[in-house]
């Protein structure tokens, strides 16, 4: 390898490390942190108790608008990492649209996070990894907090259809790429595909089940290595010595 | 603690300041509460004992500003999401509610402030103590630590040096008339179609370009014929080194010749952006001063072309 291509590897490295640390730094704090959470010592609530939820139908709703930032209210599910949900409107699709939720962290965990240089807390990372498609009426159900600037909107657009063609390695201003099975991003992600679809779920289908539920088998059948016998009785199997 | 007509108040009102101190007291008091316990379950693990001893305004201050998007109402809506989360019955369980939320809140705010105000235990500064060297003197943990100059790239680099110095002698003697006066001519910053390049070169812009190109070949085609086993990226880099020392080369050559060297006249002229004398030809492309027209103010200023 020559000079030149050894130090253009050397930078991406230490940038990605430096991006790795601080997100690993926050990701420490966060689990920290949480652990806490659970109860109020003091008698009082502790975070996350799931709440009752007001009607969505109540609020005026409002019809969304590409570069749009938008709050999600807040559903009944108890979400023990939830927290206020901003996403923002890339596309309308017909009576959909295609929104990206901003991160819980200040820097982007992977290369399918971008680091928006917005000074707002709530809005300093978006995830274009989870990027999904809401209807108009659960997305004009929220609140409408801030539009972003017609440049940095095409910029997010344009960003987001790169890292959704796969191109967004090279890219600056995205996180470093996830390769490590034993990498703790691995369940960043998970928990925020889960709060993100379930919370969206809740939204489409409000006053039914919040979440995904997958029935089990029927009690009236049994399987090939169930023997009819009642819980908590004594069976008698052939081999058992006290039937003879 | 707060009651819930107490956070119904801070809702309506905007701001804590607004409401009546009993009030500002009992929410400042919870607030400043759940942050010192979340500040405190992170601060035994790792290098922030301070932070649980933040006081009651500045807690209340970033719990206030965290989600705060913008001064207005629109940018406030975190609060009317945390009013939106309560849910029926009497008025303790939805201050519990209320509660829970601001918790929930809280625990991003007291993350963020820990990881801005409270650096990772694991980094300590660079000026810290190491000890005493042989004649007593203290030293640094920066003393300890090797030179940023990496040798081995330091010695890539002299190499590759010397390599392109040896070529650079080749196609300097490869190179004819014509293609060492475009190379300067680029070098110098002016245009191929400069008149005064054109008459010292003897031909039009066109014979100029092409010997321009034509020398750019001969460059990269030394490189290639002396290291031809070499991968791509290397002749790549060897090739701008031996291009960068003919460049060099070309402007002492020119400097010590007299018939060129009002090139470089020319090129100052140019790159003062001095105003043209009374009579001198003006731009008339609307493109400003520094356009097409400078090679021909350039050939008046100097009576040539």
């Amino acid at each position: 390898m020559d000079t030149a291509s050894k130090k253009t590897n050397a930078v991406a490295t230490a940038s990605h490390r430096a991006a790795l640390e601080a997100w690993l730094y926050e990701w420490a704090l966060g689990r920290t942190i949480r652990k806490v959470g659970g109860s109020g010592a003091d008698g009082r609530a502790g975070a996350g108790r799931p709440a009752g939820g007001e009607e969505v139908s109540t609020r005026r709703s409002f019809v969304p608008v590409e570069g749009q930032v938008i709050l999600l209210p807040p559903v009944t599910a108890a979400f023990a990492v939830g927290r206020p949900v901003y996403v923002l409107v890339l596309r309308r699709a017909k009576d959909a649209f295609l929104v990206a939720p901003f991160g819980r962290f200040a820097t982007p965990a992977t290369d399918g996070e971008w680091k928006t240089g917005l000074r707002a807390r709530p809005l300093r990372v978006l995830s274009f990894w989870n990027a999904r498609m809401v209807s108009g009426r659960a997305l004009g159900s929220g609140w409408l907090t801030a539009s972003l600037s017609r440049t940095r909107c095409e910029r997010a657009i344009l960003i987001h259809e790169q890292i959704a063609s796969g191109g967004g390695r090279t890219m600056r201003d995205v996180g470093p790429p996830l390769r490590h099975p034993l990498d703790p991003r691995h369940e960043y992600l998970a928990e925020e595909a889960a709060l993100f679809e379930e919370h969206l779920l809740e939204l489409e289908n409000p006053g039914k089940v919040a979440a995904v539920v997958y029935p089990g088998a029927t009690p009236a059948r049994l399987k090939a290595a169930e023997d009819r016998a009642t819980y908590g009785k004594r069976g008698r199997r052939r081999d058992d010595p006290d039937r003879r | 603690m707060p009651e819930l007509d107490q956070w119904l108040a801070w809702r309506d009102k905007g701001a804590l300041a607004l409401c009546p101190s009993a009030m500002q007291t009992a929410l400042q008091t919870f607030v400043h509460g759940r942050f010192c316990r979340y500040a405190r379950q992170y601060a035994p693990a790792f290098s922030a004992d301070g932070a649980a001893s933040l006081p009651q305004q500045d807690c209340w201050h970033w719990f206030e500003t965290y989600f705060q998007l913008h001064p207005n109402r629109q940018g406030r809506s975190y609060k009317e999401w945390l009013f939106a989360r309560r849910g029926g019955g009497n008025s303790m369980t939805i201050a519990d509610d209320v509660e829970s939320g601001v918790s929930l809140l809280l625990r991003d705010v007291v993350r963020d402030y820990l990881r801005r105000e409270h650096s990772n235990s694991r980094v300590f500064s660079l000026d810290a103590g190491a000890g005493a060297g042989e004649d007593g003197a203290a030293l640094s943990v920066k003393d300890l630590l090797p030179d940023e100059l990496d040798t081995t790239d330091e010695v890539e680099r002299r190499e590759f040096e010397e390599i392109a110095a040896g070529l650079a002698d080749s196609v300097i003697g490869a190179l004819g008339y014509r293609e060492r006066l475009a190379l300067l001519g680029r070098e110098v910053g002016l245009s191929l179609a400069n008149p005064v390049i054109l008459r010292l070169a003897g031909c039009g812009k066109s014979i100029l370009a092409v010997a321009h190109r034509s020398a750019l070949k001969i460059v990269a085609g030394c490189v290639a014929g002396a290291f031809p086993d070499e991968p791509e990226e290397t002749k790549a880099t060897l090739t701008v080194a031996v291009f960068d020392i003919v460049k060099g080369r070309l402007v002492a050559w020119a400097k010590s010749e007299e018939s060129i060297s009002c090139l470089f006249n020319l090129a100052g002229v140019k790159a003062s952006g001095m105003p043209l004398p009374a009579g001198a030809p003006r731009c008339t492309t609307g493109r400003g001063d520094l356009c097409c027209r400078d090679e021909e103010r350039g050939a008046m200023l100097y009576g040539e072309g």
